[in-house]
C-alpha cells in the first residue's frame, strides 16, 4: 500500500454535483471517492454528458473523458463507467477496484428492501434526513404488512431514528430508538435512545427511566460524560457562536444585533433543511 | 507593419540602472543611452514630479500604461529640477531595502511601487523612440539579493504585463557568466576572474571550469574586499591605491592559472591601474567594462545560442541551491518525488506539490545534493489534522528560501473539496541545506 499518493489532476473551477446528493465534487480524486462509497446513490443520470464535459472542461483529461463519451454511446451500465473512471488513474489500487466490482455484484444480488436501506444510509451519511427517512417508512411499511419484524427492521428504525433525531424530532427518535432496540437487542440503539431522552428531560425522570430498564451501576455518569464530550464539539461548531454572539449581545441591550444574528443562524438551519428536500 | 521584438537586460544598482537591447542587426546587445544624456549610458535612480502636473492627478483622470503624467526619470528628472516647479526622489532603492514609504506632495507611495514607476519610466524612455514595439523578454540583474529587493522588482512584471516565461531576475553573477560564457572560448582555457569595484567596495569572483566529469560545474568563489579596499581609504590617493590593488591581484592570480580577466564597476572607471595593470597583464587578457551585467542580462533575455555555452554546466555560486528537495512517496522502493529541483539561483528555485495521505500522518523530507549525490532524510509529523477516511487528507507541499542554504517547508491542509474540507492550517519546518552536505560527508 503506498501511503502518499501524489495529486496530478487539476482542481474545477466548477464542480460537477451529483443530482441525489448534491455533493459537488472539483477534481479526479474526489470524484473517484464518491463513486467508490456511495456507488448506491449514484444514477444514470450522473453518468451523462454532463459529466464527460466536465471530465473534458473543467479537470482537463480528454483521454477519460472520451472513454466515458464511448460507453455512454454505447448505453453501457453506470457501473461499467463508474469502474472505467476509477482504473484510469492511480488513486485507487487494481485490488481497491476490484473490491469495488464484488460490491456492486453484492448489490445485485441483494433484494429490493436491502438496496434500499443502502440508499437510505447513503442520505442519511449526507445528513439528507427528510430523504433517508421517507426510503426508512417505506422499507417498514413492507416489513410490517408481512410481519416481518427481525433484527433488520430494527436495524431500519434505528437508522430512522438517526434521521429524526437529526431533524430535531426528539420524541420520534425516542421512540424509535426503543422500538429499534426491541427488535435488533442490540445495547447501540439503547444507549443511543437514553442520549436523546438525556437532552429531553429532567435528570429525576432520566434516571427513573435508567433504573426501569434496569441499565448498570455507572451507567449514568458514563451517560454524562458522553454528553458532556458532545457539548464540547457542539461549542466547536460555527453556528453556535453565533447564537452565544446573539444571546450575549441580547443581555446588553442589543436587540438588533441580536435579531440580526438570529436571523442569520435560522435562515442557515432552513437553508440546510430545504436542502434535503431538493 | 511587423511588431518590434525587444529582448531588454536591465541591471538595477543603487544609484543607477543599466538598460540594454539586443540589436537584430549587429546580433549583440546594445546599452541605452537617454537623449537628455548621450554621453552615458548610466541612466540615474532619480524621479522628478512636476506640480504642474499635480491637478490632472488629483481629478482623477485615467491614464493608459506606462503613462505617469507630471513624472519623469533619470536624466530627464535631474534637469526637470531645474526647470520646472516640483519635487526631486532619490534613494529610492535604499528605501525599498527598509521597507519605506515615501511622501510626494502629501500623498504616501510605498518605496517598491516608486521603484517599479521609475523602472518603468526608463524603459519607457527607451521604447517611446521606437515603432511598434513590443517587449519579448526582459531580465533584470541585480547586486543585492535581497528579498524586499526581488518581490519589488516581480512587480515589474505585472504593470508591464509580462507573462512568467518573458520575465526574470537574476543575480549580477549570472549575468556576469552570461556576459563571459559569451565572449570567445579561449578567454575561458582556464580559470577566469573578476573585479567588482562598486561604490561599497571591491569584490572578487573567480570562476573555475571543471570539465570532463558529471557533471560539469562552473563553480564561482566569491572573496569579499570591501573591508580592506574601498574608495573613502584611498581618498586621492591613487597610487596607495594601485599599490594595495596590486598586492591583492598578485596574491589572487598565485592561486591558479587565470585565462582572462574582467574588471568592472565606478572604481575601475578612472585611470589609476599602473603597477596592478602591469601585474593583471602578465600572460591574461583584460578587459574593462561597466555594462557586462546589463549586457549579460540581455544575453540571458535572448537565450538560445547564447544559452548553449551555459547548458552543459552546474553553476555552483553563492546564490545557487545545489540540492533537489522533495519526499519520498513510501512506497518501499523509497521512490523520490520532488517540490524543487535545485540548480537555479535561490529566490528563483520554486515548486509545489500535492500530495494524499493514505493511513499516515508521516513524512519524509529528502533533502538530495546535486554535486555529492548524498542524501539527508527528515521524518516529519503532522499533527492537528482531524481523522479522514484514507486518501482524504490532501496536503500541499512548497518550498521557500531564505538564501541558498536555509528556508522552510511550508505544508497547508488543503481540504478534499466539500467532501472534507480544508481546517486551514500550516505547518512550516526550516531546513538548512548546508547541514545536509556535512551530515552526509560524515
Amino acid at each position: 500500500m503506498n501511503n502518499i499518493i501524489v495529486c496530478k489532476s487539476k482542481t474545477a473551477d466548477n464542480p460537477y454535483t451529483f443530482l441525489n446528493t448534491r455533493i459537488s465534487v472539483y477534481s479526479y480524486e474526489e470524484l473517484c471517492y464518491y463513486i467508490f462509497n456511495n456507488m448506491v446513490l449514484i444514477s444514470e443520470d450522473d453518468m451523462a454528458e454532463r459529466l464527460v464535459t466536465w471530465i473534458s472542461d473543467e479537470i482537463e483529461m480528454p483521454e477519460l473523458s472520451d472513454r466515458v463519451d464511448v460507453l455512454i454511446e454505447k448505453k453501457a451500465f453506470a457501473q461499467d463507467i463508474m469502474v472505467e473512471i476509477l482504473t484510469y488513474g492511480n488513486y485507487y489500487s487494481s485490488e481497491e477496484v476490484k473490491n469495488f466490482m464484488e460490491e456492486c455484484q453484492k448489490l445485485r444480488n441483494m433484494n429490493p428492501q436491502e438496496i434500499s436501506k443502502k440508499k437510505a444510509d447513503g442520505y442519511l451519511k449526507y445528513k439528507h434526513y427528510i430523504k433517508a427517512g421517507a426510503i426508512y417508512d417505506d422499507i417498514i411499511a413492507y416489513k410490517e404488512s408481512r410481519g416481518e419484524n427481525d433484527e433488520f427492521l430494527g436495524n431500519i428504525y434505528h437508522n430512522k431514528a438517526v434521521a429524526l433525531a437529526g431533524n430535531l424530532q426528539l420524541k420520534e427518535a425516542k421512540d424509535c430508538f426503543i422500538r429499534a432496540f426491541s427488535l435488533n437487542n442490540n445495547n447501540e440503539s439503547l444507549i443511543e435512545y437514553f442520549c436523546v431522552l438525556a437532552v429531553s428531560v429532567d435528570t429525576a425522570t432520566l434516571q427513573k427511566e435508567i433504573k426501569k430498564r434496569g441499565m448498570p451501576a455507572g451507567f449514568f455518569d458514563d451517560l454524562m460524560m458522553e454528553l458532556g464530550d458532545s457539548k464540547e464539539d457542539v461549542r466547536e461548531m460555527s453556528i453556535y457562536n453565533k447564537v452565544q454572539k446573539a444571546v450575549f449581545n441580547r443581555m446588553n441591550g442589543n436587540l438588533e444585533d441580536y435579531d440580526r444574528r438570529m436571523d442569520g443562524v435560522l435562515g442557515q438551519l432552513k437553508d440546510e433543511f430545504r436542502s434535503q428536500i431538493v | 507593419m511587423g511588431e518590434n521584438q525587444l529582448y531588454l537586460g536591465l541591471d538595477l544598482g543603487p544609484e543607477y540602472t543599466q538598460l540594454s537591447y539586443y540589436n537584430m542587426d549587429t546580433g549583440e546587445p546594445e546599452s541605452v543611452y537617454h537623449s537628455e544624456a548621450k554621453d552615458t549610458y548610466l541612466l540615474p535612480n532619480i524621479l522628478f514630479y512636476s506640480h504642474t502636473h499635480r491637478k490632472s492627478e488629483e481629478s482623477g483622470e485615467k491614464t493608459s500604461l506606462f503613462d505617469y503624467p507630471g513624472w519623469c526619470s533619470g536624466a530627464k528628472a535631474s534637469a526637470c529640477r531645474f526647470e520646472e516647479d516640483g519635487i526631486l526622489i532619490d534613494r529610492i532603492y535604499q528605501k525599498v531595502l527598509m521597507n519605506e514609504s515615501i511622501d510626494v506632495e502629501g500623498r504616501q507611495y510605498k518605496a517598491k511601487e516608486l521603484l517599479v514607476r521609475l523602472l518603468v519610466l526608463h524603459i519607457r524612455q527607451f521604447t517611446r523612440e521606437l515603432e511598434n514595439c513590443v517587449i519579448k523578454k526582459l531580465v533584470v540583474t541585480i547586486a543585492d539579493t535581497d528579498i524586499l529587493l526581488i518581490k519589488a522588482v516581480r512587480e515589474l512584471a505585472t504593470v508591464l504585463r509580462l507573462s512568467q516565461e518573458q520575465f526574470d531576475i537574476v543575480s549580477h553573477l549570472d549575468s556576469g557568466l552570461y556576459y563571459i560564457f559569451n565572449q570567445p572560448e579561449p578567454l575561458r582555457n582556464n580559470s577566469v576572474s573578476l573585479f567588482d569595484f562598486g561604490n561599497e567596495g571591491l569584490d572578487y569572483y573567480r570562476i573555475d571550469i571543471t570539465r570532463n566529469k558529471t557533471p560539469e560545474v562552473i563553480n564561482v568563489t566569491h572573496k569579499d574586499y570591501r573591508d580592506v579596499f574601498y574608495f573613502a581609504k584611498f581618498g586621492k590617493n591613487k597610487e596607495e591605491m594601485d599599490e594595495a590593488f596590486d598586492e591583492i591581484v598578485k596574491k589572487l592570480m598565485s592561486e591558479t592559472y587565470i585565462s582572462s580577466v574582467f574588471l568592472t564597476g565606478m572604481g575601475f572607471v578612472e585611470n589609476w591601474m599602473k603597477q596592478s595593470a602591469a601585474t593583471l597583464c602578465q600572460g591574461r587578457r583584460v578587459f574593462v567594462g561597466q555594462n557586462i551585467y546589463t549586457k549579460g542580462a540581455c544575453y540571458r533575455a535572448v537565450g538560445g545560442v547564447y544559452k548553449a555555452p551555459l547548458e552543459r554546466y552546474f553553476i555552483d555560486t553563492e546564490y545557487t541551491v545545489k540540492s533537489h528537495i522533495g519526499i519520498s512517496l513510501l512506497d518501499g522502493r523509497d521512490t523520490f518525488c520532488p517540490i524543487v529541483t535545485g540548480g537555479e539561483e535561490w529566490f528563483n528555485t520554486k515548486g509545489r506539490l500535492n500530495i494524499f495521505l493514505n493511513e499516515t500522518n508521516r513524512l519524509k523530507l529528502v533533502y538530495k545534493n546535486i554535486l555529492t549525490d548524498k542524501t539527508r532524510n527528515e521524518t516529519i509529523e503532522i499533527h492537528g489534522l482531524p481523522l479522514r477516511p484514507p486518501k482524504t487528507t490532501k496536503i500541499s507541499l512548497e518550498v521557500e528560501f531564505m538564501d541558498a542554504e536555509k528556508g522552510a517547508v511550508i505544508i497547508r491542509d488543503v481540504g478534499f473539496g466539500e467532501l472534507f474540507p480544508t481546517t486551514n492550517k500550516i505547518y512550516r519546518k526550516e531546513f538548512e541545506l548546508a547541514g545536509a552536505v556535512e551530515e552526509a560527508q560524515r
